[in-house]
């Protein structure tokens, strides 16, 4: 599509896609549908707002350093920022197993800001400063369809298909003590008009609350009160394109609240907006402000803080674990009880913030709206939290988008493909109680969708997809070509136990041939072993990376071959529609109740009514044998 | 006419169940009603809630009573229905209580349809409906005991769910965050898993156990030729059902019949006389009876004066060795013959392992049809031959294959992930096979939630950086 670059007047701006929000889900969105080749910009109340953390410094961790590296897979960009812009890398677990290490860094905020700006002008996305008051749609007898949006000072844009990746933006709403005002963040304005654009299609929307804390000027502290917490000695980076990372690791620091700060807090708690009814949405479990520890586990003596700096030279520090929304007074009062903060000059105070979400049912696994065609919902809008779940969801709903406009069939990931689809499926069964955060407890297929193997997993998807680059497709094909080798030729060479021990190696004596690549899965198989019984392995000239790689592969491969045989009757359920027009009522042994649920849900096959709540397998079982008749 | 007595038996598996069935067929019927619950009046066929009482007048239980007037019941005489909880206690002291009644006792095996031929019921036991019948009786019972018990067993099955959840969320969680500063005791939950092992493998252990009463145990009967082997099957089974001579070796084949004793099923299997075979024919027998001994588990060795030889006992010496630590009783038959107390002893000298061996010294020949006598047998078989234990404390135990097979894998899965446990390096291997035990179990109860799990994760520990 060719776009009218007019502005005002009698011509509208033209785009095939508008992302409304430049944070982590819009920047993702954004070089998707640029990737796949369509006119994209992204409208946000200020460029300077493109690639903005703003919570804590930090990318990664368990289950979302698992998503980064999924993004990364799939050509997504999260990663590649994070790698040129982390202070300080560390593998979470790293004493465990690689299902469940997961990468994290601190980053620096400033300079992530900046890399991805360069890449979003790298990749040739517009960015038009403006703020959105209304999307513009066109009506149908039936259907809804997105044409463009109403902007405050471009007016109209037109485009076929709008990404709403507004944050916290949408009728968010600021507390600190008794102070209250309109804000998606502090220095932000509130998108409140847009949410009345929600209210009037009738989606259901429901919120949320969240909260930082203070920001602590890093001169203020003494640092040598605290405990050092250093980075890995050999960095990971999160790209599988990154090779080496250029990174001069910087430590964090760690202390504790005490009894004293808990005391102030509790003298103060009647101030603080979520104990005295002012907020009533609820937050997340997993992220508690310093006032739902304290009140929640009373017993406890203190709770640890993490000092991060925000920036490479540490002028500011985040304390991750205390986020707060008390008053000033207090914020300052409590902060001064803590070892090595005795002095802490606060350069920004800590608040809660409340916001609109959509309602996550009311979006399609494609992340499209089930309301308006062309008009897709990415990050907290859905109710999920976390850098790394928005940039996920932006990703999915770019590639949808984009698809949708070119007529492609939809582009949806399954829970055994990744995280990904984890986070999709989870999310749009709606219900949400709290922000949605992904840990890899989630994940049923954990021991396969590990962080080391996301390319073997995703990158070809992405490929025939059309959305990597050149040089991600060439580095992939030639790492999947030796891994492929070398599993192959692996598998082929065996010998008996009686050869595995004179190698050294305790083994059952059996009498049972065993391949080479299976003992390298054993705890103590090694390569050093299977070279002693096959010198000529040597020639394979594996580097550690990928020599590592076939051994975690084939360790994980004996424990996830059941996930195979359940994953391959998930995709025979899928494929046994449901047809709706064969009247359900008619189906005998299934309970009203059950009738009605899939009457109101009406899933497409087995595999999804099998999700449905208040299903049993008896009744899936039953439904089965009905539909297939 | 001499006054019938009255009979009693047990119709409910003999064992911990929901209820218990006791019925007793005789005019004394209603007497007995009247006594043990100090009730008038009955009407005919309803069933009344009522309080038991012993001769002490101390209460033994509640339940239910049904009278049948003659000739409208199974027998065509008066009959009445005990209804108690299935407990082995209880049905004890009924038993005790109506042996102690005057003019009632036990009922030999059969003997209620042979009363109801008696009395012209023939319409029922001449058609093989009667079997069909009974047997249907008796699933109906089942699937109800099924129901009941399953009901006890889903109770266990729970708690070991939400022990399995609470323990799952604590792995996960010590995978999930591990810079919380929070302390994951996981020895804590290597005790719960192991403790729903223990507990399990037990579970599984009584099912099988209580299977066997619901099914019924095989019996054996084995000894040297013309020991009196189809005899004492017949006076088992009451009626003549293996052809019986002096001439040895008459049994060639194994002759099969079903037996309740005092409410243990069993099945019981004459087999050919053991010694050296003379002819092909009779070492066909003999061959089939070693095979019958190696998948069997409960034996009847019978013994006779007049079968004894060096060889003979040779024989039966390997036979008991071959049963190895199996059950096993002897019976000594022939009593009435002369030589029978000093060849005892030399078939006790001959085969030493006989000294421990439970036995019973019988006539089959002449006490036929002496009721004490056959009583006393059936007691002494049901006490060291097929009695369940019943000392077993736990109340739970599984009916269902499906479900037994479900447990099975649970402790499997378990003990998997205990030993994975052991090796923190392993931590995400132990969660996944806790979690397949979870998803077994979730094929009982429905989906388990994810949100449930970590509900217990952020009440427990305070995450949240």
């Amino acid at each position: 599509m060719e776009s009218n670059n007019v502005s005002r007047g009698t011509f509208f701006m033209n785009y095939d896609i508008l992302v409304i929000g430049g944070g982590h889900a819009g920047v993702e969105a954004a070089v998707m549908a640029k990737r796949l080749n369509l006119n994209v910009a992204i409208v946000t109340f200020s460029a300077d707002d493109i690639g903005v953390m703003s919570c804590n410094p930090a990318m990664g961790g368990l289950g979302k350093g698992h998503l980064i590296r999924e993004i990364d897979a799939m050509g997504g960009v999260m990663g590649l920022a994070s790698d040129l812009s982390g202070i300080q890398f560390r593998m979470l677990n790293r004493t465990r197993g690689e299902a469940v290490q997961g990468p994290r860094a601190q980053i620096d905020r400033n300079k992530y800001k900046n890399n991805i700006s360069k890449i979003i002008s790298k990749e040739g996305i517009d960015i038009i400063e403006d703020e959105v008051n209304d999307l513009l749609i066109s009506q149908t007898k039936s259907t809804k369809t997105i044409e463009g949006i109403e902007t405050e000072s471009n007016g109209k844009i037109t485009c076929g298909s709008v990404i709403l990746t507004t944050g916290t933006f949408l009728s968010g709403k600021i507390f600190m003590g008794q102070e209250t005002w309109s804000a998606g963040r502090i220095g932000g304005s509130s998108s409140k008009k847009l949410a009345n654009f929600f209210k009037q299609n009738n989606f259901s929307i429901f919120r949320l609350k969240t909260g930082t804390p203070a920001r602590i000027r890093g001169d203020s502290i003494d640092f040598s009160k605290c405990i050092v917490q250093e980075g890995d000695d050999e960095p990971e980076p999160f790209s599988f394109m990154t090779k080496k990372l250029n990174v001069d690791q910087t430590p964090c620091f760690i202390t504790h609240t005490n009894r004293r700060t808990h005391k102030i807090i509790n003298e103060s708690i009647h101030k603080s907006p979520i104990y005295n009814g002012s907020i009533q949405s609820r937050g997340p479990r997993y992220c508690p402000s310093i006032e739902d520890k304290i009140m929640k586990f009373a017993d406890r003596n203190r709770h640890q803080i993490f000092l991060e700096p925000e920036t490479k030279g540490g002028k500011i520090i985040y304390p991750n674990g205390i986020s707060t929304s008390l008053p000033k007074k207090s914020q300052i009062d409590f902060l001064k009880t803590i070892k090595g903060l005795e002095k802490a000059v606060i350069e920004k105070f800590g608040y809660a913030v409340e916001y609109d979400c959509i309602e996550s049912n009311e979006i399609k696994n494609t992340y499209e709206t089930k309301k308006i065609k062309g008009l897709y919902l990415a990050g907290q809008i859905n109710g999920t939290t976390g850098y790394e779940e928005a940039a996920a969801q932006g990703l999915l709903a770019g590639i949808n988008s984009a698809r949708y406009l070119s007529n492609e069939a939809e582009f949806v990931l399954e829970r055994s493909d990744g995280y990904l689809g984890v986070l999709t499926s989870d999310i749009i069964k709606g219900g949400l109680i709290e922000p949605y955060r992904m840990f890899t407890s989630r994940a049923e297929y954990r021991l396969f969708l590990r962080a080391d193997n996301a390319d073997e997993r995703l990158t070809d998807k992405a490929i025939s997809l059309g959305i990597v680059e050149k040089s991600r497709k060439k580095e992939w094909e030639k790492k999947k070509e030796i891994l492929n080798n070398s599993t192959k030729i692996l598998k082929k060479l065996t010998a008996s136990p009686q050869i595995y021990k004179k190698a050294g190696l305790k083994i059952n004596q059996d009498g049972k041939k065993r391949s080479a690549y299976d003992i390298l899965g054993y705890k103590d198989g090694s390569w050093k072993l299977i070279n002693r019984i096959w010198p000529e392995l040597k020639k394979l000239k594996l580097d550690k990376k990928i020599s590592k790689q076939i051994k975690v592969n084939s360790f994980y491969e004996k424990y996830s071959q059941r996930y195979l045989l359940e994953i391959e009757e998930l995709n025979r359920d899928k494929g046994l529609t449901i047809n709706f027009n064969k009247n359900i009522d008619n189906c005998s042994g299934l309970s009203n109740e059950v009738k009605e649920i899939l009457k109101k849900y009406k899933p497409k096959n087995i595999g999804e009514a099998r999700e449905l709540p208040g299903m049993t397998p008896a009744a899936a079982a039953i439904l089965l044998k009905y539909i297939k008749k | 006419m001499v006054k019938k007595e009255t009979i009693f038996a047990l119709s409910t598996p003999y064992g911990r169940s929901a209820i218990a069935v006791i019925r007793l067929s005789g005019p004394n019927s209603l007497n007995v009603a009247k006594k043990l619950t100090k009730k008038r009046k009955f009407s005919n066929r309803t069933a009344s809630f009522v309080t038991f009482f012993d001769h002490q007048d101390s209460v033994i239980d509640r339940g239910l009573i049904i009278f049948f007037k003659a000739p409208f019941s199974y027998t065509g005489e008066d009959m009445l229905e005990i209804h108690t909880h299935g407990s082995i206690a209880i049905i004890n002291k009924m038993f005790e209580i109506l042996e102690k009644t005057i003019g009632c006792r036990f009922a030999l095996p059969g003997e209620f349809s042979k009363r109801a031929f008696a009395n012209g019921k023939n319409d029922l036991i001449h058609y093989e409906g009667l079997a069909n019948l009974i047997s249907s009786e008796t699933e109906q019972q089942r699937i109800v005991a099924s129901i009941q018990t399953f009901g006890q067993a889903q109770n266990i099955c729970k708690e070991w769910r939400e022990v399995i959840i609470e323990n799952l969320a604590i792995l996960d969680s010590a995978i999930d965050f591990p810079e919380e500063g929070e302390n994951y005791n996981l020895n804590i939950v290597l005790n719960n898993l192991t403790k729903i092992v223990q507990k399990a493998k037990k579970a599984v252990e009584l099912s099988t156990t209580w299977d066997k009463a619901y099914k019924g145990q095989e019996v054996v009967i084995f000894g040297p030729p013309n020991s009196g082997k189809s005899s004492f099957f017949n006076l088992l089974c009451q009626e003549n059902k293996a052809i019986t001579s002096s001439i040895k070796g008459t049994t060639r084949d194994k002759n099969t019949t079903q037996l309740e004793i005092f409410g243990l099923k069993s099945t019981i299997t004459d087999t050919a006389g053991l010694r050296k075979a003379k002819n092909l024919i009779e070492k066909k027998g003999v061959k089939k009876t070693l095979k019958i001994l190696d998948s069997s588990k409960n034996f009847i060795l019978v013994l006779s004066p007049d079968s004894f030889t060096k060889m003979n006992a040779s024989f039966i010496e390997d036979a008991i060795y071959q049963i190895g630590d199996k059950n096993l009783v002897v019976v000594y038959n022939k009593e009435d013959l002369g030589s029978f107390a000093s060849v005892k002893t030399k078939w006790v000298n001959q085969i030493p392992t006989l000294k421990k061996t439970e036995s019973f010294s019988i006539s089959c020949k002449n006490n036929k049809n002496d009721y004490q006598i056959l009583i006393s047998l059936m007691k002494f078989l049901n006490k060291n031959l097929l009695l369940i234990d019943s000392n077993i404390n736990e109340n739970y135990y599984f009916f269902e294959k499906a479900q037994i097979s479900i447990i099975s894998s649970m402790i499997s899965d378990l003990e998997m992930c205990i030993e994975n446990i052991e090796n923190i390096e392993n931590i995400e291997i132990a969660s996944d096979f806790l979690s397949k035990t979870l998803s077994s179990l979730d094929t009982l109860y429905g989906k388990s939630n994810i949100e449930e799990r970590l509900e217990l994760v952020f009440n427990k520990f305070c995450i949240g950086k």
